[in-house]
């Protein structure tokens, strides 16, 4: 039997990606360095990752241009390669519970793929190099999904994934390397600029005397995870450690984070008029604003919080880092109502626009599946009518609407067969957990979030799940990551076959 | 195209009202018998006939075109609720004397919710006329849908319900008669003829003395809400009050009312069980069933259920197969307080509650053809996916879909969970605003049972529970929640449209 994928091609670029990976080590190896603590784990990672990297791809050398096929496979790999080899240091350090294997690739899982949801129970037990290297492989997990999201998932045509806006329409989806590159190139740049400036502001803070625990090394940190929406924090409280003021700056982060990396391109380039012609930018605004307000007047009626100050705070910022999918929080909102929850709760299935760092459904196919659903309800009355569905002015074609549908359901039934398998095997290993902790906990992990209600809540972790429920869920956050149908496709008998 | 023509929609609702005092005489004649309230039925069925007769006279010869007929239906729905409330505010007893109550139960009884605001639930309380009546309008509610299915929902392109017409087996149903009366009747026979024989069978078991306090009463009383799949019962304890083998009968009579009830009649009709298994529906719908089943017998057994079930294997799998029969097929009935079970079955339970019936039974909720079409749209994607040149239609039973009605289907789906999504936020912030605790998976359960015509929840809202603790608010917004979920959504939503009004 002949194979119809090109193995060879799509691995070699994965040993690629992990030889490049080789060079983030330097920067927790550096920290580790300047505090005084051991560089072990980080040189061991560094050398597992090259060696890794390098042999892949000699072994594999001589494959073709990577194509539709191939770009499954190596995004699809890439994503797990990352994740175990990101999940030695943690092993090594051999620190708290990070030091078993298992609960080391969750934080490492949750980390590239920017979810949040963490393991770790004391974080006084770890260095400052461990837990800098937590935060910036959620940096990079933010950087590799703008570069695929962009570069390729776009092109695929892949459960609406091609309503992301895109800089220029290419045709041929079976040469994807020099478009990867190019694309890459610009959103490099842009991301590593914002999450300069993120670094600068959160510091200057500090510097001008209104956060004293945003020091630089917490600046560079929470720059991190804010512009990749991913949530860790090495402060054990997340957010709530800082002053008001910090809290109010890192919204701005989240926001940007979940705003399309094309879009801000452009606005940076001088094209503001794009942000008001993308009808997604303005659905995005109307949906937050709306979940902000609400959360904030349920706050203010239940009296949850001092200070109507207080209420607006929290109420925007945790309305704001569930719906980007970051998974920060600056209140234990473990603590509010049920209906303050199950507003956050509902936050979970949006997600911010396509392009984004964020996860989870995303802005663009709710607002297809709005647009096309008002126009089901007009030619129900008018059968005989031909109107197609627009966005931003030009046409949707019925094939992707039909894949955005497709999509949203999909998303939905994972979501709910996943609650069940998590309810069940903690039954199964007699770890008491009601159903809405069940469901929220499966949303938060499989929608990228990070932290859900109950055990699993902002100020608490994930350690307290069994290992067979853990390992579920580093499966259902790389699932939710590349959104499902790449790595469903694999699993298909025809996309190895002719 | 024209103007709407709504004499014509309220004049055929005028009929439906008209003819409601027909059945009105059923309770009426249980209250002669049992000399209770037999007035109450009187007074409603003389409110009805005048009231349908005047309505019939907006227009003398009404026709239906689509607009009208989505308006007509809707109305029915909400009219026929209004009229079946007043038995329960005249009879003034108990929390239904309420009107708002009144108006709750009526329309939970014929959408065949089973959702019920009744504290007690006992003849103490209420006359049996009024509890014979509340189980009539959920049978009555099984005749509407059944109409609603093979004459309406499957001619407008809503939904996806229009793939019931590819599906209908053997000749299909436009062959099966020339005329939709034609065809109605002969469901209602076939539906007739099933409620009568559970009747006897449920009596039968009484006589043969294994079927304890299942009274003719009690017979009648419980096959009128176990075809439409309603769950009324006029039991406190629902179908706990009652031995293991009515528990049988029951879901295997649940089961039947799940399945499209034209297939039933090419199975009785052409003598040909095979049909069934040819029904890629059919299949789908009992693997469903059965695999659920299996898993929460297991789960039950090993101890995530009630005292009766853990360790009895009968006694897990009976409260399984039954619980998971009635929750798929949104009946409602409960055989055990599975309140009391632990979270993983009770999730497993609510995630049933988004399989439905089959197309053309009396379920309600998403339906299972849906879901097969869902499955089959995932397939062909993964496949298309990897072979972006291949053009590949979708079959159904070897006929090929309609992309349109696929991708109408796909449209219920979502929005199917979205009215459920918005539901229980509204359950949740309007209760938390009365100062009412509500945990947020006793909100979401509530709303899927609501919108699905399933009827108990979890929590307060459980079996042996109900909805009298919401505020009149949140009542009324549930109100409107089974007639959405009733109608399958679009055909209400579309009502409240601009285009639907204007020219």
């Amino acid at each position: 039997m002949k194979l119809s994928v090109d193995l060879r091609a799509a691995i070699a670029l994965v040993g690629s990606v992990l030889k490049y990976l080789t060079v983030a080590f330097v920067l927790p190896a550096g920290v580790a360095v300047y505090y005084g603590e051991t560089v072990v784990p980080f040189v061991t990672a560094a050398v597992v990752s090259f060696v890794v990297g390098v042999g892949l791809e000699t072994v594999c050398r001589g494959g073709g241009d990577l194509g539709g096929r191939e770009a499954f496979l190596t995004v699809a790999l890439s994503w797990l390669g990352v994740a175990l080899i990101g999940a030695v240091p943690f092993i090594v350090a051999g620190e708290g519970v990070l030091a078993s294997p298992m609960s080391a690739v969750f934080e490492s899982m949750s980390g590239i793929t920017t979810t949040g949801a963490t393991v770790v129970e004391s974080f006084d037990v770890h260095s400052r190099s461990v837990l800098i290297w937590r935060q910036l492989i959620q940096w990079l997990g933010g950087l590799g999904i703008l570069v695929v999201a962009t570069a390729i998932l776009s092109e695929l045509s892949v459960g609406g994934a091609q309503l992301m806006e895109t800089e220029t329409q290419t045709q041929n989806v079976n040469k994807l390397t020099p478009r990867i590159e190019e694309t890459a190139r610009i959103i490099v740049r842009l991301y590593v600029a914002l999450t300069v400036a993120q670094t600068a502001f959160l510091y200057s803070l500090n510097a001008v005397g209104l956060a004293p625990r945003m020091t630089f090394y917490n600046a560079v940190a929470h720059a991190f995870t804010s512009v990749s929406t991913s949530g860790f924090s090495p402060e054990p409280r997340s957010i709530e450690a800082f002053a008001p003021v910090v809290q109010w700056a890192m919204i701005p982060g989240m926001l940007v984070g979940a705003t399309s990396f094309i879009l801000i391109y452009y606005v940076t380039h001088g094209d503001t008029a794009r942000l008001r012609r993308s009808e997604e930018f303005r659905f995005y605004g109307v949906v937050l604003s709306v979940f902000a307000v609400t959360a904030t007047a349920l706050l203010v009626l239940d009296g949850a919080h001092a200070t109507v100050e207080e209420s607006l705070r929290h109420g925007v910022f945790n309305v704001v880092s569930m719906l980007t999918t970051t998974g920060y929080a600056s209140t234990d909102f473990n603590a509010w109502s049920s209906a303050g929850k199950h507003l956050l709760f509902v936050c979970m299935f949006f997600g911010g626009m396509a392009g984004s760092t964020t996860c989870s459904i995303k802005m663009v196919r709710w607002l297809v599946v709005a647009k096309a659903f008002r126009r089901d309800l007009f030619k129900a009355v008018h059968p005989d009518a031909v109107r197609p569905v627009r966005l931003s002015g030009s046409v949707v074609d019925e094939d992707t609407v039909r894949d955005t549908y497709a999509f949203v359901l999909v998303s939905l039934v994972f979501f709910f067969g996943f609650t069940v398998f998590v309810a069940v095997d903690s039954a199964r290993a007699a770890v008491s957990l009601d159903e809405f902790e069940a469901m929220s906990a499966a949303a938060a992990t499989f929608f990228n979030i990070g932290p859900a209600f109950g055990d699993a809540g902002p100020m608490n972790s994930y350690a307290g799940f069994p290992e067979t429920t853990k390992l579920g869920m580093v499966v259902m956050m790389w699932v939710g990551r590349i959104e499902i149908i790449p790595i469903l496709v694999l699993l298909t008998p025809t996309y190895w076959r002719r | 195209m024209a103007k709407l023509d709504w004499r014509s929609s309220v004049s055929l609702v005028g009929t439906v009202v008209k003819y409601l005092a027909v059945p009105v005489l059923f309770p009426l004649a249980i209250g002669l018998y049992y000399g209770e309230d037999a007035w109450v039925f009187a007074v409603t069925a003389g409110i009805a006939l005048v009231t349908g007769f005047l309505l019939e006279r907006l227009d003398t010869e009404p026709s239906l075109h689509g607009r009208e007929a989505f308006l007509m239906v809707a109305v029915s729905w909400l009219a026929v609720s209004v009229f079946g409330a007043f038995p329960y505010v005249l009879a003034d007893a108990g929390a239904v004397a309420h009107p708002v109550n009144a108006l709750f139960e009526s329309m939970s009884g014929f959408t065949t919710t089973g959702a019920t605001v009744m504290e007690d639930i006992s003849f103490e309380t209420h006359s049996r006329a009024v509890m014979m009546w509340r189980q009539m309008t959920q049978w009555l509610g099984g005749m509407g849908i059944i109409v609603l299915g093979v004459a309406i929902l499957s001619r407008l392109s809503v939904g996806g319900a229009q793939l019931m017409e590819t599906e209908t087996p053997g000749q299909g149903i436009e062959k099966l008669a020339p005329s939709i009366v034609q065809t109605a009747r002969i469901l209602w026979g076939l539906y007739f003829v099933a409620t009568a024989v559970l009747v006897g069978l449920l009596y039968g078991l009484h006589i043969a003395d294994i079927a304890d306090g299942m009274t003719l009463y009690n017979a009648v009383a419980h096959a009128l809400t176990t075809m439409p799949t309603g769950g009324f019962s006029p039991e406190a304890r629902s179908i706990e009050a009652f031995s293991p083998a009515v528990q049988w009968t029951l879901a295997a009579f649940m089961l039947v009312a799940g399945t499209s009830f034209a297939l039933i009649w090419t199975v009785v009709e052409e003598r040909d069980p095979l049909a069934l298994v040819r029904n890629g529906e059919f299949r789908l719908y009992v693997g469903i069933v059965g695999a659920a089943s299996a898993l929460g017998a297991v789960l039950l057994f090993l101890g995530a259920g009630t005292d009766a079930a853990v360790g009895g294997v009968e006694a897990s799998v009976r409260e399984s197969v039954f619980q998971f029969v009635s929750t798929v097929t949104t009946t409602g009935y409960a055989s055990a307080d599975f309140n009391l079970w632990g979270a993983s079955t009770q999730l497993l339970l609510f995630a049933s509650m988004f399989v439905g019936g089959m197309v053309g039974s009396t379920g309600g909720g998403v339906k299972v053809l849906r879901w097969k079409v869902v499955s089959k749209v995932l397939r062909r994607e993964l496949y298309t996916v990897s072979h972006p040149d291949a053009v590949v239609p979708l079959r159904l039973s070897g006929r090929v879909l309609d992309e349109d009605a696929v991708r109408s289907a796909l449209a219920f789906l979502v929005i199917y969970f979205l009215v459920f999504l918005l539901g229980a936020v509204v359950i949740m912030e309007d209760s938390l605003r009365a100062g009412l605790s509500l945990s947020n998976f006793e909100a979401l359960s509530a709303s899927a049972a609501l919108v699905g015509n399933i009827g108990p929840a979890f929590g307060v809202v459980g079996p042996m529970g109900g909805y009298g603790d919401f505020t009149n608010t949140t009542k009324m917004v549930m109100f409107v929640m089974m007639w959405m979920g009733r109608l399958e959504i679009l055909p209400v939503l579309v009502v409240f449209t601009r285009p639907f009004w204007r020219e």
